[in-house]
């Protein structure tokens, strides 16, 4: 075999590789076209057996030569195979593309009650200010509900809670203030507490449950006033309705609390300016409160010359119903789970 | 309470319109709940004239009327038969809308035109009386508005006056208010009387046999009354603030109770045995009839009015029928006095019988002012039943009531509302409640209390008018300066809301139910006569059966709650609920439990585009709890078979337990149970006691070391007799090699061919590890076979190849 005659070969091979790699459109078929040209038994790999016939100076070149045309195949294999995998991905991403507008599968976590959310919710707010929680018994003694909150038997101020009696001298506690004392007994002052729980009256109707939660606080340290029960349950407020509600504190009356007040946000519902919920005045009552009677310290040994304190509570349906607009107190206790599950 | 704005400004002037005033009372303590407008309804009725009246041809009683409307002359049709020629009556005219909310026309009838409606009370809400029109007093001017003729031109403020507060149950109590408030003064109604002929003395006698219970008892007699209704002014002013008018002798003193607060009664003095009075209490089993009908019987706790021989009025609560006054009536006998609140509110309680009067008297009255209300009843009795007053008035006042002077400091008054009222603005607020001064220097006054406010006995209720006064609002806010203290939840608390949280991550919803139950709902559950459960306490006064015993367990709830849902086509459901049982201990107070209790039924999943849902079973309820106690940090719960608890199926059920401690229960409901619910698909429920489940909760987590050399598992797979568990077999393999033996999992269990019959197949996945190796095959098949041995030889089991 002569230079040219080589040349010529190696021309056709290229022409041939170019040819077939070209054609090739499955990776089986570039491998076949690999082996064609670059295996053992290939065209290239025949036509490195003439290189013996060649000129001693021929030899090298011929020797390049077959070498380029070499890493020329490889290089259109590769590029074929690179493009022929890619083409394929494709295809079988678009085989697999799912609806995915089709729901997912879910697993269903429950819900807290509404209540309990409420109770967390002003527990963390207080917490934050400093006050423990503090929990007592619900089936409680009259001395503890009525008698050491300034209470006596025969008061008309008993009116003001219907009672469910067990015997003469036990019954259901109708607040969670029973909780203040027993707490004032049991430890000296300073004191700040809430006492979140469930009470009980004997009333029922489309506004009133027979159960009911609340949560009552207590603050008793020296040097303690009216004007910082007004700004512990004013921050109290602003945290939960919002820091634009209105707020306004009036003269009212608790056995337990001396002043005492009630505590009015402007009407969530119609922003103050007078709706059936409000009954037209463009308030809600949320909260009574007032700085505790010295006939309470005097009843649970604190000196009322040495310290002064506040008190205060809440019904928890109310703000429950207020932040969520609930219109029914009744929904609380159905517990209908197309109810629960909107928390 | 009810109050008149018009008989407000008798006497105190403002200018305030009612709801600037009902602001004012309300920012003042004395809430006002409501404001009505007496002539709502009144648009278009004005007083008419009648001119003519004629008979309507071929009709029985409808009359043709031609009435003076002021500015015009019109034709009304009417049915009524009471009117006559000359009468002046209340004409709704076409386009207006009675109170009761009918719509008055212009109508054609029998072929007349008629202009509009003469009107009975009944029509126009001012009584029940509809036998014919109202017919209005002879100087009423025809044209004049109805409303402003009825005197309707008038709001109505219903008070909701706080139990401390008696002294502001009248018109005068609101308006000595208005007056600290505004600063116009305070005009007393007119109680000076002119009296005539014989002295009370020598006409009657009183005797107080018990002054404890009667601390002063005062009377006044008006002689040759004519008893007949009262005017209509005043039967309109009675109405609008809820009495109900009766004669003009009743009704003054209902009305000088409605001015004035204090509590009075007349009686026919003629019908009073032995012409005196004797205050005392009942003899055993005395009786009498008030004056709502109903007989009552009395006791010795009671006190009574009586006359030489009977009771005539409970004291305090309502008086008698033997003695009331009624048309015959010619000399009446007025009673003012004051009784101890105790004993009225007990009689009152006693007796079930409320009354306006009962409600003052337990609050307290004013000891002092009875004597002007005595004097402006008698007034009013002679101005509206002539008569002349007998000279003079009895007045028993055993021991005369010191009035009492507190000391106010201002020292005090800052370091309790945190703000420095002045002492000037301080004196201003008590001299505008009618408070007397006896003393005052630049850091304290001395404040001599009016017998109208006995509520008023410390310098702390002092204050507190000083700030009801100065305004709360006024006050200004501030946050306490206080000593830091740990604010942190316990851990019995925290611990709590964990496993509330846990259960809600497992998808379970929270419930709350009622913590009393009605006592059957045990006897649908099956418990014994004798179990624990059935040792329930009892409210002495239950709204209802239903609710009547305090829970001794939250199941009977849940399964109310789930029936509930169920019936609203909610199928899949997850329950629970955290709250107190209670069991009665054998003296003091109950012993309270903190319970978890919790139901699942339906399916385990929802529904999905390619989801196979499967009935929850026992054992989804047993993973949701393994689940939880090792979240909330209970280790080593076992689960243990029951069959002691007759609502659960008996072979799906089981005690929880830990260690020692049996803490709780869960399981499947009984299918008889189901039946009985009438529930379609199996339910699974628990009930743990939390407290002793927390005993065993363990505060920390440590932590232990990460393995650091490979894990190999090896499965077997065991022929086993039925009767051998799975627990039992674990705990044995377990046993075996407790180092290198890292987790035993039960991956299936099977029965049928080719297993004989009374034997299953249990198949479990054991992962070995060691802390300081890596495992060889050698090693773990050496193992393996041991375990495969030891099992066959402990359990009679054979290995499944």
């Amino acid at each position: 075999m002569t230079m040219s005659e080589m040349s010529d070969a190696l021309d056709k091979i290229e022409e041939q590789g170019m040819r077939e790699v070209t054609a090739a459109s499955t990776i089986p078929e570039v491998d076949s076209c690999r082996v064609r040209l670059l295996g053992k038994k290939g065209t290239l790999t025949a036509l490195l057996s003439g290189m013996k016939d060649l000129t001693a100076d021929d030899r090298p070149l011929a020797g390049k030569a077959v070498n380029e045309l070499k890493a020329k195949l490889q290089k259109w294999i590769d590029q074929r195979t690179e493009e022929i995998s890619l083409r394929e991905e494709a295809r079988r991403l678009q085989d697999e593309k799912v609806d995915i507008t089709l729901p997912g599968r879910r697993r269903h976590a429950g819900r807290l009650h509404p209540i309990t959310q409420t109770f967390q919710r002003i527990q963390e707010i207080f917490i934050g200010l400093g006050f423990r929680i503090a929990e007592g018994p619900e089936v409680e003694e009259d001395y503890y509900n009525f008698e050491a909150l300034n209470i006596p038997r025969d008061h008309p101020a008993r009116d003001m809670q219907d009672t469910f009696y067990i015997t003469d001298d036990i019954l259901l506690r109708t607040h969670t203030s029973p909780v203040q004392i027993r707490t004032m007994k049991s430890q000296p002052p300073p004191i700040r507490i809430i006492a979140p729980g469930k009470v009980y009256r004997c009333d029922a109707d489309i506004s009133h449950t027979p159960m009911f939660h609340q949560v009552e606080g207590l603050m008793v340290d020296r040097r303690v006033t009216f004007g910082d029960l007004k700004g512990v349950l004013g921050f109290f407020l602003h945290q939960i309705f919002g820091k634009n509600i209105g707020i306004r504190f009036r003269p009212s009356f608790f056995p337990f609390t001396e002043p005492s007040a009630e505590v009015d946000i402007a009407c969530v519902m119609c922003k103050g300016k007078g709706c059936r919920v409000c009954k037209q005045t463009g308030w809600l009552e949320i909260m009574g409160a007032g700085m505790v009677d010295p006939e309470v310290f005097r009843m649970v040994g604190y000196d009322p010359h040495e310290v002064t304190g506040f008190a205060f509570g809440m019904g928890v349906e109310r703000i429950a119903m207020l932040r969520y607009r609930i219109d029914d107190i009744r929904l609380f206790f159905e517990n209908d789970l197309r109810f629960l599950s909107q928390f | 309470m009810l109050i008149s704005y018009n008989w407000l400004r008798e006497f105190v002037e403002f200018d305030d319109s009612p709801s600037e005033i009902t602001e004012r009372l309300t920012m003042a303590g004395l809430e006002v709940e409501s404001m009505t407008s007496l002539d709502k309804g009144f648009d278009n009725l004005v007083v008419a004239q009648i001119l003519t009246r004629e008979l309507i041809p071929k009709t029985d009683h409808l009359t043709l009327c031609r009435v003076d409307v002021g500015r015009e002359h019109l034709d009304v049709v009417c049915g009524a038969p009471n009117h006559r020629v000359g009468d002046k009556v209340v004409l709704a005219l076409p386009g207006s809308r009675l109170p009761g909310g009918k719509e008055i026309r212009k109508a054609k009838i029998y072929g007349v035109e008629s202009n509009g409606m003469i009107c009975s009370e009944k029509e126009l809400g001012i009584s029940d009386q509809a036998s014919g029109v109202m017919i209005l007093e002879e100087g009423t001017v025809p044209g004049t508005p109805a409303a402003e003729a009825l005197g309707l031109k008038d709001t109505i403020l219903e008070l909701n006056v706080t139990p401390n507060r008696p002294d502001a149950l009248s018109h005068l109590g609101v308006a000595r208010e208005v007056s600290a408030l505004t600063g116009s003064p305070l005009k007393m109604p007119i109680h000076q009387v002119s009296e005539a002929g014989q002295g009370i003395s020598s006409l009657s006698s009183v005797e107080i046999q018990d002054p404890s219970l009667c601390p002063r008892y005062a009377g006044r007699m008006v002689m040759d009354v004519t008893v007949r209704p009262s005017p209509v002014w005043m039967q309109q002013r009675l109405r609008a603030v809820g009495y109900r008018p009766i004669n003009n002798v009743v009704d003054v003193t209902n009305y000088v109770l409605a001015e004035m607060g204090h509590p009075l009664h007349a009686f026919d003095f003629g019908l009073l045995g032995g012409y005196r009075i004797v205050v005392r209490t009942a003899r055993d089993k005395e009786k009498i009839l008030t004056l709502d009908g109903v007989e009552r019987k009395l006791d010795p706790s009671m006190l009574a009015i009586c006359d030489a021989d009977k009771p005539v009025a409970v004291a305090g609560i309502m008086g008698g029928q033997g003695t009331q006054v009624s048309g015959e009536t010619q000399r009446i006998f007025l009673e003012a006095a004051c009784f101890d609140p105790t004993s009225i509110r007990r009689t009152s309680k006693k007796l079930g019988l409320h009354s306006e009067s009962s409600h003052r008297f337990e609050r307290g009255t004013d000891i002092q002012g009875m004597i002007s209300a005595l004097d402006r009843a008698a007034y009013l009795v002679r101005e509206l039943a002539g008569g002349t007053i007998a000279k003079g008035r009895i007045d028993l006042y055993p021991s005369k009531r010191p009035s009492l002077e507190i000391p106010v400091h201002s020292d005090h008054v800052r370091s309790m509302l945190g703000v420095d009222v002045p002492s000037d603005e301080i004196n201003r607020i008590f001299s505008s409640l009618c408070f007397e001064i006896a003393e005052k220097s630049e850091d304290k006054a001395v404040v001599m209390i009016p017998s109208f406010r006995a509520d008023l006995t410390r310098e702390i209720d002092l204050i507190e008018e000083v700030a009801r006064i100065y305004g709360y609002n006024r006050i200004p806010t501030t946050l306490p300066q206080s000593i830091m203290t740990s604010a942190d939840m316990t851990f019995e608390q925290k611990w709590r809301d964990r496993v509330s949280r846990i259960l809600v991550g497992l998808g379970y919803y929270e419930t709350i139910h009622y913590s009393f139950h009605n006592p059957k709902d045990l006897d649908d559950l099956g418990i014994g006569k004798e179990d624990p459960l059935r040792s329930q306490i009892r409210i002495r006064n239950p709204l209802s059966e239903d609710q009547s015993a305090l829970r001794t367990t939250m199941i009977p709830g849940l399964i109310h709650t789930l029936q509930y849902n169920l019936k609203r086509s909610l199928s899949d459901i997850r329950i629970f609920e955290i709250g107190r049982v209670f069991e009665p201990r054998d003296s003091g107070l109950p012993l309270e439990k903190n319970y978890l209790a919790g139901m699942i039924a339906g399916k385990d999943r929802p529904v999905g585009w390619d989801v196979t849902r499967k009935n929850l079973d026992f054992f989804d309820l047993k993973g949701d709890l393994e689940e939880l106690f090792e979240r909330a940090g209970i280790r080593d719960v076992n689960f243990v078979p029951q069959d002691q608890i007759r609502f659960l199926h008996p072979g799906k059920s089981a005690w929880i337990e830990c260690g020692k401690a049996r803490f709780g229960f869960m399981g499947e409901f009984h299918p008889g149970l189901l039946k009985k619910f009438e529930l379609q698909d199996p339910v699974q429920c628990f009930e743990i006691d939390l407290d002793l489940c927390l005993q065993n909760a363990s505060e920390e987590t440590t932590y232990a070391a990460v393995p650091r050399f490979p894990s190999v598992d090896r499965d077997i797979a065991l022929i086993l007799p039925e009767e051998i568990s799975a627990a039992e077999v674990e705990k044995q393999i377990r046993g075996l090699e407790p180092e290198l033996i890292r987790e035993v999992l039960v991956f299936d269990l099977y029965r049928g061919k080719p297993i004989p019959a009374g034997k299953k197949s249990l198949a479990f996945s054991m992962r070995f590890q060691a802390e300081d190796r890596t495992l060889t095959d050698l090693e773990i098949n050496e193992i393996r076979d041991r375990i495969v041995r030891e099992m066959c030889r402990v359990f009679h089991a054979t290995l499944r190849e």
